[in-house]
């Protein structure tokens, strides 16, 4: 392997071809992941906090061009190519399958979680080993699978809150911000500790100076976390020169390889196509329960959530709605409603998914075998006049004579996390389809759904 | 580099070191490459499929082919119970070979009767090296330090007459009086099998064995052979020292490679050999008597681990192979890219060691029995026939858990789900637990957390099998060069 000389990274005058294949990579990646980026950057930006997960982005990106520094020693390992297409095979194979798949296995918790932000990175991460090598996708491997966690909302929420500061905003943007490059570089190198030393408080008097000054939240963010972004770059930059350049040369953009690199952004895509909008149907108003309220708050979002019981016929039967109300249609799709059910020990958490014309509905059924308890889920999402309201209906069914279990107002966010996860690995070969008794109720509460078409969706895809 | 040039480059290090005329070199490499195709060409890797076996992988391919196109929900279904009850199978013959060694005894050091120094024979040294200029040093520094008296001691450095890098490094030290330097005319096959043929032909010890120009072998190692040989019965004739590595602590991969080898050397041999069952020899440090070498043909030069094949066909004679309790240290390959290319060689080699085996499973029943040809199998054909399936299974695994497809639902059965979840969780379990008891056995207590990453390795041990069984197809007897040298380095 040759010695690269290539001693700075980002100068224009010498922008070569490397540099520009480079450029048109990463923006053909964000054109096929459109779909993702652009749900992504106004659910976060809903959340009005930006910045941790532009912070991390940035951050990764700045890694991702790291490969073309110079090595101080020059690399003597060659590559392999037979290993870089089986490497790329396997990733894009799974990520691909990420974005098409997970989005209807996480149901409601897809909006929480964004796992096809992470079926993104995977893929990227198999063209990186088309276009840099295994050692460069293995280099970069560690630091996109953080990127990918930390800039999940849940992560986002877990930290901040359902009532979030600008302060804490401010801090977790800079947390975040700066995981990527964590795992991507050696933590004995005496050089990191040293300007890290000098940029955490520079961070924070940032931080303070920017609160004290004012600002929306999402400007503080952004500053927050560009201030981030700059400081990796500055740390990283003081330690990729001198890894280990032996088994990790710089690897130029191999040319031959830019035809099936595009096959593979084409086929990503295509599978973008395939995720939810999040486009709705109006209606023609917002439901109003009539019943008796159980609990209502507002949260700093400016979202609105209410919950109602339902007159019931029958004592072991109880009808229960949650609405989550907001001007903003990202905030009410964010906010986790899961726990809200607030159920006793779900022994069986299965959710199903099906469209109802345009709009994905989400049904799950949670049964509690010990005390025969039995709820059924659906919701949806509807629009009228610029505000946006998300509708849960439940139907809870106990034993004769028995009490059911009141359900809960507010969500527990980090159990709301731990359900998804569970529903995920627990009981992989059933899906649950939603009952008539809670299509009936859930077409009650809106008018403009048709019957025929809520059925024969649930059929297909239960 | 022009004829005219190659030639005076080639006179030029025949002056420093002398080489044999030039017809016996011919000679000799003719025998290098053709040697055992005279004795029985049978056993030659030179085709990687005997007809049959070509014709079998065909249908099978097309069976699969067809069965999907017509009914992928049945036909991946009766797949998937195969593999499953394969998957079974195998974790419990490993397991069977594992604990058996975990809980054998080996002849220790100690209890061997050293023989005296005017008594000891001469022993031949084989020691090939390609393009590895950086461990020339090395190479001297081992002669010396081998414990063995220097006038009965013949180490033949095995070089390729046109590795100019590793012949300039050679210019500028100092060699003992033991080392012959033999240049090996290029030709093809360009394998290390046909290397050690090439000096075994002029090997002048009763015994020879081989090391990598890398390799530290313990002080004593061919004392203890040379005893080891004199008490053993005359059909053993071949012994096989343990490796280990130097640089276990570099990084997570030279600790996974440790603790493979660990389990290989410490306990699947023993193992192997309590069983009775064929052992295949590693790379090097293994110790053979050099006339029933020559007998058997020497090593095959077609075949990319000749070690491995070698062990077999010493089982397929009648020979005995057995385990010599002492160390030989090496180094560990520390660089991923690099490791999935040694790796992908040795996989290839099983699967060729294996296939060549097997041409005549008749016979194979007849020279090492059932059992013997169901270690065989499950050591050197299903290890990396199955690391390579485990990369398509791991996708599809990771397919249904995440996604849960409907027509995956078909292709996994009830049965083969709770079957293949259970061999998931207590078969990897099990896995691990025996390399947690052998890192116990080899006092290698240091490297028991690394066991239980240990299914990281698996994903890269599944990607050199792919590249093995791409190259099995496409270009069998190419020789995937390993780079050494790496640990100065790496730390």
């Amino acid at each position: 392997m040759t010695r690269v000389m290539n001693p700075r990274f980002l100068s224009f005058g010498r922008f070569d071809r490397s540099k520009a294949r480079a450029t048109v990579f990463i923006l053909l990646l964000l054109i096929a992941g459109w779909n993702t980026v652009t749900i992504y950057v106004h659910q976060k930006t809903s959340m009005s906090a930006p910045g941790g997960a532009l912070a991390a982005f940035l951050t990764l990106g700045l890694l991702l061009l790291s490969h073309r520094l110079p090595s101080s020693t020059g690399g003597t390992l060659g590559g392999d190519s037979e290993t870089d297409w089986i490497f790329a095979f396997a990733l894009c194979g799974v990520g691909v399958w990420m974005i098409y798949w997970l989005p209807g296995r996480f149901a409601d918790h897809f909006w929480l979680w964004r796992p096809d932000t992470f079926g993104l990175m995977v893929c990227a991460l198999g063209v990186a080993s088309l276009l840099g090598g295994t050692r460069f996708a293995l280099w970069i491997g560690a630091p996109i699978f953080v990127t990918s966690v930390v800039t999940a909302p849940i992560v986002q929420i877990l930290l901040t809150g359902t009532h979030p500061t600008a302060m804490r905003v401010a801090i977790v943007s800079a947390l975040l911000g700066t995981s990527p490059w964590w795992l991507a570089r050696p933590y004995t190198h005496v050089r990191i500790w040293r300007r890290y030393v000098f940029l955490v408080p520079v961070i924070v008097v940032a931080t303070g100076v920017a609160v004290v000054v004012g600002g929306p939240d999402w400007m503080i963010s952004v500053v927050a976390g560009l201030i981030v972004a700059v400081g990796s770059w500055w740390v990283v930059r003081a330690v990729t020169p001198r890894r280990n350049s032996i088994s990790m040369p710089n690897v130029p953009f191999t040319r031959q390889r830019w035809l099936p690199v595009m096959a593979i952004v084409v086929g990503a895509a295509c599978v973008e196509l395939l995720l939810p909008t999040a486009t709705f149907t109006p209606v023609s108003a917002l439901t109003t329960p009539h019943g008796t309220v159980q609990g209502h708050y507002r949260t700093s979002l400016g979202l609105s959530v209410t919950q109602w019981s339902l007159p019931s016929p029958t004592p072991t039967i109880e009808y229960l709605v949650t609405t989550i109300t907001g001007k903003n249609k990202w905030t009410v799709l964010t906010y986790p409603m899961g726990t809200m059910l607030a159920i006793p020990q779900p022994a069986c958490p299965n959710i199903s998914t099906f469209h109802n014309g345009r709009r994905e509905v989400t049904a799950t059924l949670y049964l509690d075998q010990v005390y025969a308890y039995r709820w059924q889920f659906v919701s949806w999402l509807q629009e009228h006049r610029n505000t946006y309201q998300r509708v849960a209906v439940t139907i809870a069914t106990g034993p004769v004579g028995s009490s059911i279990p009141p359900i809960g107002v507010t969500p527990y966010v980090g159990v709301d996390a731990g359900y998804t996860l569970g529903s995920i690995l627990a009981n992989r070969h059933l899906l649950c389809e939603p009952f008539p008794l809670v299509l009936q109720t859930a077409l009650a509460m809106n008018p403009n759904t048709t019957n025929a078409d809520l059925i024969k969706h649930s059929k297909v895809h239960a | 580099m022009s004829d005219a040039a190659a030639l005076e480059y080639y006179q030029r290090i025949s002056e420093r070191f002398p080489q044999p005329p030039q017809d016996v070199r011919i000679a000799a490499e003719e025998a290098a490459r053709n040697g055992l195709e005279g004795i029985n060409d049978d056993v030659m890797a030179k085709v990687a499929f005997y007809p049959w076996q070509r014709r079998f992988w065909i249908t099978v391919v097309v069976v699969l082919t067809v069965g999907f196109i017509l009914d992928p929900v049945i036909t991946g279904s009766i797949l998937s119970a195969f593999l499953v009850v394969l998957y079974s199978l195998t974790v419990y013959g490993r397991m069977r070979i594992t604990f058996t060694g975990i809980l054998s005894d080996p002849p220790k050091q100690d209890l061997l009767h050293l023989v005296a120094d005017d008594d000891l024979p001469m022993y031949t040294i084989l020691m090939p090296a390609y393009d590895e200029p950086e461990v020339i040093r090395n190479l001297v520094r081992a002669v010396d330090e081998i414990d063995y008296p220097h006038d009965r001691l013949e180490l033949l450095l095995l070089l390729e007459e046109d590795d100019h890098r590793t012949l300039d490094a050679l210019l500028e030290v100092e060699l003992p009086a033991s080392v012959r330097v033999l240049l090996v005319p290029p030709s093809e096959p360009r394998t290390k099998p046909k290397a050690c043929n090439y000096g075994l032909h002029f090997a002048r010890g009763k015994y020879v064995t081989i090391y990598d120009a890398e390799d530290i072998p313990q002080r004593y190692q061919l004392r203890y052979a040379v005893a080891m040989f004199e008490n053993s019965p005359d059909n053993v004739v071949c012994l096989q020292a343990r490796l280990d590595y130097f640089n276990d602590r570099q990084n997570l991969l030279t600790r996974f490679f440790s603790i493979e080898y660990a389990t290989w050397f410490g306990c699947i041999l023993p193992g192997l050999q309590a069983l009775n069952m064929p052992i295949p020899l590693g790379g090097t440090s293994n110790h053979m008597r050099t006339d029933r070498l020559i007998e058997l043909g020497g090593w095959d030069p077609y075949n990319v681990t000749e070690d491995a094949d070698l062990g077999l066909r010493l089982a397929q004679n009648g020979y005995r192979t057995l385990v010599l309790d002492s160390v030989t240290m090496e180094e560990a390959n520390s660089d991923t890219v690099n490791w999935i290319r040694q790796r992908s060689r040795w996989y290839k080699g099983y699967l060729q060691t294996w296939l060549v085996h097997m041409r005549r499973p008749r016979q194979s029943f007849q020279h090492v029995g059932f059992r013997g040809v169901l270690g065989m199998t499950t050591v050197i054909g299903l290890t990396p026939a199955l690391a390579a399936v485990n990369l398509f299974a791991g996708l599809i695994t990771v397919f249904f858990l995440v996604g849960l497809p409907s027509f995956l639902s078909g292709v996994f059965p009830p049965w083969v789900v709770y079957m293949g979840t259970a061999m998931f969780f207590f078969g990897n379990a099990l896995v691990i637990f025996s390399s947690i008891l052998a890192m116990i056995k080899m006092r290698k207590e240091h490297l028991v957390w690394a066991c239980l990453l240990f299914p990281l390795y698996w994903f890269l041990m599944a990607v050199a099998a792919t590249k093995a069984v791409y190259q099995l197809i496409v270009k069998p007897s190419y020789w995937e060069k390993t780079q050494h040298g790496l640990t100065e380095a790496g730390e």
